[in-house]
């Protein structure tokens, strides 16, 4: 048997049909180390021409957050050939040549919102080409360790001027606007990504800290401890589908601060240093209040969000507002192709606007398109219209498949407000959701559709509730000229460290000296900061340089201002020049800068045209196909919402209405059970139900009381206390209540003391109830 | 497209008078957009006839129309009317049908048919009747509804639309009668 028929024999066949498929690539593997601060990643792509001519492929994917692309290497049967770094015009020119020259050849081309063109011309028939290609990017840093997120699959996403259809059963195509991306191909989405290539990953962890658990909410994972700090991540499956991300999380022991640091290429030391945010805690002076909350929840309704994340972000809201009390103020926006707001202004946190407030989240379904820029800007309006006393937060609930995000991003600078970003989905824009919570001051996390959205919505909203600190500022001394770039944060806030990039003459010791203001008064720490000429310099200055250029590429001027005058123009003249500097300098790709590498062979035909070939994605496996590539669907006033999947020609409802309950229409969701659990469940609900006095509603103060100690009971036996857990503010709020309550007695000392250092209660309080024999229990519970 | 004397270009020549990327031209060759070069290997050659195509297709899109609308309606024998949906997302009262000409210009006259459905129906080009195959939808337990396959997107994905309201109102009637309201 020959190779050609052998390869037959081993080719991918449909699932469906048995028949043989013919991908133009056939594999994407992932390997490379996760380091604390950032990875360093190798991605094989595998093509194959099964074509009589020769073949040109065009792969389109999304950079990771903060990243960017280094070099790559073309190889195959007897060649092997590194990328140039060159200026975009000359990339293309060199490939183009090239093609018409006969010689193989392959360049990646960076477009708006991070997306890139990898495109591979001239494979010869039934030749295998493999592209090796170096990503540099960045990971999502918390206290505890690490969130990685690599795109498999690509997001479709919405642009007012964007146009989608489904062009087969189960095909859609999206097309950008030209003046905007360019000659950026967009791959198919494919709705069932069983007969796509195939990908899987292999991968080294690096960090400072011994590490407690390596784990993945996206894929079945195995894990290797290789000492102290080290761990090795592969997947346990033999091959998976492109139709996710992949989440990595790993969990650290310590907590303390880590530094980073060593000689670089260029001779420079470089450093990254991760400062946790219990660092910078200070605590509140004898007699000093809190300042009122002023907070808009901004709420994305795009049909994307259809199914349980929007029911999930309803849910979510309004257990955010029961951690406010009636001194704070809030406002809620909704946003698809048109913006709603739940009020004129900011209204305060009593318990009647919260009512009305749940009431108008029910009533909050998935639909349209995903103008964020206008929900931004409601957002700002809204707070706004408050009069003196200024500033506030906004916290954007959202699954961020947009295009076109420098617009949105400079509407959300000029707003001056922080932007706090939850991000949903399996392929959600990470990098976009990354520079608008880090562009405004802000804060972003991520959940995958198998976690709950609203506890990372709890979770994300007790931590930036109030900043541990502000004017925060970073200088290195004993270093001689050291820089510090990109700057640090002004705020922190809690569970995200600071993260410190920066760059020294040479090898040395000094330190890395912080300042910043807690509790009232100025305080400082020093890290200690040691360069030698050892260690990793080189990855740092890669990490340092993705991380500048992807701050410097999320600076474009939207296409409207560049059109609209010579300051646009200039702006993005500026960008330009800085963002080629940055390239030159660090030896990375960015949108004005691309790789190419042409392969000379014997036997190169010029001028034969290619056959080409776009290689598709699979549809992120919670997007439906409708979300992007139907006809949006409109709102029907007291009707029962219909989620359909059409499947072999029939579709069954997944979601269906209730009679109305107080007035308005209640909506009782079967969807599937994504990561829930009933006890979750509870403890949101619970949390939605906080009084804006902190307290659980009851028919008297004694009632009231013993219900409050219950429900902190139950949530202490979750692991939850007032300093660790997602219902952290809320649990604070519980004990304001319960020290400002008339009644006194020894168990409710007792509990305000287990609550505030996370010592649960022996016994299960979940079925007590209120009432005169209550006392007695806790009083026995606490005495055993 | 026939080939006919005319100026020779360059994929390179054909790329800087048509203002469209080589790669572009490229995929829309594949695609079937636009016909392969006059000659193939080397030499490889362009005419007129390529030009004026890439000039078409830009004009076309301008329009609101994607590739696959544009291959649809290049598709089509010449002098038929093409009837077609433009979809722009989340732009609900563009979900209307239009008129277009083979070579995807609107007239003011066609918008002026638009309002009127049995104008239209008048111009539409009769079908031959071909064997035929129907998606059968159980859109209730006792409601069947059938749609013909073979649809273009823009069409099916209009008639899905409303057969999820129309799914959702006899669900809901339904569910009426069951409580007797």
């Amino acid at each position: 048997m020959s190779n050609q028929e052998l390869a037959q024999v081993f080719a991918p066949r449909s699932a469906k049909t048995g028949q043989p498929i013919e991908l133009a690539m056939q594999r994407l593997w992932l390997v490379g180390r996760i380091t604390g601060v950032g990875a360093r990643l190798l991605v094989r792509h595998v093509f194959r021409s099964s074509e009589k001519k020769p073949l040109e492929v065009i792969y389109g994917f999304v950079l990771p957050r903060d990243a960017a692309l280094r070099r790559f290497r073309i190889s195959g049967r007897g060649f092997s050939v590194t990328s140039d770094l060159k200026p975009v015009e000359k990339v293309r020119e060199t490939y183009e040549e090239a093609l018409a020259a006969g010689h193989t050849t392959a360049m990646a081309a960076q477009y708006g919102d991070g997306m890139v063109n990898l495109t591979v011309g001239n494979i010869r028939p039934g030749e295998e080409v493999t592209v090796n290609l170096e990503v540099i990017a960045g990971v999502e840093t918390r206290d505890d360790g690490i969130r990685f997120r690599f795109p498999f699959t690509l997001a479709p996403g919405y642009h007012a001027r964007a146009r989608a259809a489904e062009v087969a059963p189960g095909v859609g195509e999206i097309e950008l606007p030209a003046d905007e991306f360019g000659d950026l191909v967009l791959p198919q989405f494919v709705s069932d990504a069983s007969s796509l290539h195939e990908v899987g990953f292999d991968l080294s962890v690096s960090m400072a800290h011994p590490i407690v658990e390596t784990a993945s909410p996206s894929h079945a994972v195995r894990a290797v401890a290789q000492g102290i700090g080290r761990s090795r991540v592969s997947l346990a499956t033999a091959k998976d589908l492109p139709n996710r991300d992949l989440v990595l999380d790993v969990r650290t022991a310590d907590t303390t601060d880590g530094v980073l640091a060593g000689v670089g290429s260029d001779g420079r030391g470089h450093f990254v240093a991760v400062v946790p945010s219990a660092a910078f805690k200070g605590e509140a002076k004898e007699g000093e209040t809190e300042e009122p909350r002023r907070v808009v929840f901004v709420l994305d309704r795009s049909g994307s969000m259809g199914g349980a994340p929007i029911e999930q972000a309803r849910k979510a809201v309004a257990a955010c507002l029961g951690a406010l009390g009636a001194e704070d103020t809030f406002g809620i926006v909704v946003f698809d192709s048109v913006v709603e707001a739940f009020g004129r202004g900011l209204v305060k946190a009593t318990a009647e606007n919260r009512e009305k407030a749940r009431g108008f989240l029910e009533g909050i379904d998935a639909r349209g398109g995903t103008e964020l820029a206008s929900g931004v800007q409601a957002a700002a309006d809204l707070l706004s219209k408050m009069g003196s006393g200024g500033g506030g937060d906004v916290m954007i609930v959202t699954d961020g498949q947009v295009m076109g995000t420098e617009a949105i991003l400079a509407v959300a600078r000029a707003t001056g407000l922080r932007l706090h970003c939850l991000g949903i989905g399996s392929a959600s824009q990470d990098r976009f959701l990354t520079l608008l919570a880090r562009e405004t001051g802000g804060v972003s996390r991520f959940v995958t559709p198998r976690e709950r959205v609203d506890m990372g919505a709890v979770e994300l909203f007790a931590s930036v509730g109030r900043p541990l600190a502000s004017g925060l500022a970073v200088r290195v001394e004993g270093l001689g000229e050291a820089r510090i770039a990109p700057e640090v944060p002004g705020y922190v806030f809690g569970g995200t460290p600071i993260v410190v990039y920066g760059d020294t003459p040479g090898a040395g010791e000094g330190r890395l000296v912080f300042d910043w203001e807690a509790g009232g008064s100025r305080r400082t720490l020093a890290v200690p900061l040691k360069i030698a000429a050892a260690g990793d310099g080189e990855t740092l200055r890669l990490l340092q340089g993705a991380r500048l250029i992807t701050d410097m590429e999320s600076r474009y001027p939207a296409v409207s201002e560049f059109q609209s005058g010579a300051e646009g123009k200039h702006e993005a003249e500026r960008v330009k020049k800085r963002l080629v500097a940055l390239s030159e300098t660090y030896k990375l790709a960015s949108r004005e800068m691309g790789l190419v590498a042409v392969v000379e062979r014997v036997g190169d035909q010029p001028g034969d045209i290619p056959v080409t070939k776009v290689v598709p994605v699979g549809l992120a496996q919670d997007v439906e196909m409708g979300a992007y590539f139907a006809a949006a669907v409109q709102p029907m006033a007291n009707m029962p919402l219909a989620s359909m999947s059409f499947d072999s020609g029939n579709f069954s409802l997944k979601q269906v209405s209730a009679a109305p309950r107080n007035g308005r229409l209640h909506e009782a969701v079967f969807v599937e059970e994504r990561g829930s659990s009933g006890e979750d469940d509870v403890l949101v609900n619970l949390a939605a139900s906080l009084e804006p006095d902190g307290g659980i509603p009851g028919a008297s103060e004694d009632e009231r009381v013993q219900a409050t100690i219950l429900v902190l009971l139950r949530f202490m036996a979750a692991g939850h206390s007032a300093k660790r857990g997602a219902f952290r503010a809320h649990i604070k709020r519980m004990l304001k209540f319960l020290e400002r309550s008339a009644i006194k007695n020894g168990v409710i000392k007792d509990v305000i003391e287990r609550a505030k250092t996370g010592r649960p209660l022996a016994g299960d309080w979940a079925k007590s109830k209120p009432g005169p024999d209550l006392w007695a229990e806790l009083e026995k519970a606490i005495a055993d | 497209m026939s080939a006919k004397k005319d100026k020779e270009l360059t994929l390179k020549e054909l790329a800087t008078e048509a203002g469209v990327p080589e790669r572009t031209i490229r995929f829309y060759i594949s695609r079937g957009l636009v016909d392969p070069p006059l000659r193939g290997g080397r030499g490889a050659a362009y005419g007129e006839k390529h030009k004026e195509r890439l000039e078409h297709i830009r004009s076309m899109q301008a329009k609101g129309m994607m590739l696959a609308e544009i291959s649809h309606a290049l598709s089509m024998p010449d002098g038929q009317i093409v009837k077609k949906t433009v979809h722009m997302l989340a732009e609900p009262d563009t979900h209307k049908m239009l008129w277009f000409e083979k070579d995807g210009t609107l007239e003011e006259s066609q918008r002026h048919l638009l309002s009127q459905e049995h104008q239209l129906t008048a111009l539409a080009v009769p079908a031959l009747p071909e064997p035929e195959t129907w998606r059968s939808y159980a859109v209730a337990p006792d409601v069947r509804v059938m749609f013909k396959t073979g649809a273009s997107p823009w069409r099916t994905k209009a008639v899905l639309a409303a057969l999820r309201r129309f799914a959702v109102e006899v669900t809901h009637s339904n569910a009426k009668e069951d409580k007797g309201e």
